[in-house]
């Protein structure tokens, strides 16, 4: 499974965001497993449809692309203002990760 | 400390601590408030506070809460009111006095009584999310972020960052400018304008003296960065191989054209706010002095009189005609100077080589308003008529003999 984290738009959007990458043959079993288990809840939760930026003003967006070992690929986009648990939880761990 | 309050509030009747609400010194309103506060808490009065404290000027409410690095506001506990002292967290503090001195600013400087004119309280939220390098106003309250200690650091920093986001919030209950394409870039715009005028207030710097940076104190040694923004120079703030280089444009002649989308910050609302952050600072140099006088009050004016689809051009004109009505003529000169110097030509201000006299530009003043003629004429024929008003007098007066 690789996952790949885009961020966009809040108060310093013109500035430069490299993508995060995290590979799940890269790390160990019980994160990868961990890793597995965040991306199967984000999946089975129903995100918020976005519309537009709402009332929400200087918000970042954030979108998580997952691609299965067979090939699979699925995105899951969330915005500040309608961040859901399972996005949020997944959110912080790459976080964690991409840290160090 | 708390133990002194409750006894004044024993012995002091509400009526009077009222009455020390509209004191004129601030240590004294605080303490009136603080007074308040906790003799409804201790009468067990929920239902007062709001009542007590709705439409009382100047007595917003702050309440920071502490997200502990969740996404999560609703799980953020209460860091500091009104009615606490100093926290030893020096976020909770920096939001809590950011958000009272921006109250205050709008108070004092613009007669506005909070976010919605009316005391609405002020909530702040920090510690959001895990790395977070962003700060925003999500409708209801202000939201700040750690930074990674890498691009970013505490956005709470930054009083200009912090009264940029509840400056949102004061445009959301007046024009309520649309989040996207030129309506969405002025309202960002005015973000800036207020956030920056309200660390020239605090630190009293004219015009000339301030550094028109948006976000300079949030910034980290790691990276080469001067701020988010500069209004004086828009696409000046950072250029290096990790960042980028600043993209926004300082003239519309340079006008970004981004997709309407969150990847296209709605056709680059944080992009094309640097086309006006640079017309307010020409205009605010060029009426001179400090900025949070004519040019915030034209600005804030102008606000108020925009609606949710107004442009730049609109805007723009808006704050011509007020800089009109409501200063002079070298206000309204300085005003169109400054916008048509980034690119945007106001309805009967046109250049002075241009003039319909055939005039030639003024080379020792640079170029000149048609706008600026007209004064000039004007003051011209109050001076003629004044003399010769004088010369009368002195002709009556020697009839008189």
């Amino acid at each position: 499974m690789n996952i790949e984290l885009t961020k966009h738009g809040g108060l310093a959007a013109g500035i430069r965001r490299p993508p995060v990458c995290v590979k799940s043959s890269d790390l160990p079993e019980a994160d990868a497993t961990e890793l597995r288990r965040l991306v199967a809840a984000v999946r089975d939760e129903s995100l918020p449809i976005n519309a537009g930026p709402g009332q929400v003003r200087d918000g970042m967006s954030y979108a998580i692309a997952v691609e299965e070992s067979d090939g699979t690929k699925s995105e899951y986009r969330v915005s500040d203002g309608q961040m859901s648990d399972a996005f949020a939880e997944l959110l912080t761990w790459i976080e964690r990760r991409s840290k160090g | 400390m708390k133990a002194n309050c409750r006894c004044v509030n024993c012995i002091t009747p509400p009526h009077i601590l009222k009455r020390l609400l509209e004191s004129s010194r601030r240590e004294v309103r605080e303490a009136a408030m603080n007074s308040l506060l906790v003799t409804a808490r201790l009468r067990g009065e929920r239902a007062v506070r709001a009542k007590t404290f709705a439409g009382v000027a100047g007595v917003a409410r702050r309440t920071i809460y502490d997200c502990g690095t969740s996404y999560r506001l609703s799980s953020a506990n209460v860091a500091r009111t009104e009615s606490d002292g100093q926290s030893s967290d020096s976020s909770v503090n920096l939001a809590f006095d950011g958000l009272g001195t921006t109250r205050e600013f709008f108070r004092e400087v613009l007669g506005r009584d909070s976010i919605d004119g009316a005391g609405m309280r002020l909530n702040g939220y920090v510690h959001y999310g895990l790395n977070y390098n962003n700060a925003f106003w999500d409708g209801q309250e202000m939201v700040f972020g750690d930074g990674d200690g890498v691009i970013f650091s505490d956005f709470t920093k930054s009083l200009d960052v912090i009264a940029h986001e509840l400056t949102h919030g004061v445009t959301e209950f007046t024009a309520n400018l649309e989040y996207h394409k030129q309506s969405g870039a002025l309202n960002e715009s005015i973000s800036d304008v207020f956030g920056s005028l309200v660390k020239q207030w605090s630190l009293g710097q004219t015009a000339e003296e301030a550094d028109w940076l948006i976000g300079a104190d949030i910034t980290t040694p790691e990276i080469e960065l001067d701020a988010l923004r500069s209004m004086k120079a828009p696409g000046t703030a950072y250029d290096n191989d990790v960042l980028g280089k600043d993209p926004q444009p300082d003239h519309m002649d340079r006008f970004v054209h981004l997709p309407d989308t969150e990847d296209g910050d709605w056709a680059g609302v944080h992009y094309n706010s640097g086309i006006p952050n640079k017309a307010f600072y020409l205009a605010a140099i060029g009426i001179g002095g400090f900025a949070w006088n004519a040019p915030g009050d034209i600005w804030y004016k102008s606000l108020l009189a925009s609606h949710e689809r107004t442009d730049f051009q609109e805007f723009a004109e808006t704050t011509y005609r007020i800089a009109g009505a409501d200063y002079g003529c070298s206000e309204q000169t300085a005003v169109a100077d400054a916008w048509r110097q980034v690119g945007i030509r106001i309805a009967g201000a046109t250049s002075r080589g241009r003039n319909r006299k055939g005039g030639d530009r003024d080379e020792s003043h640079g170029p000149r308003s048609e706008s600026a003629n007209d004064c000039a004429t004007l003051a011209d024929q109050i001076k003629a008529i004044a003399n010769q008003v004088e010369k009368l007098a002195r002709d009556v007066k020697a009839l008189k003999k």
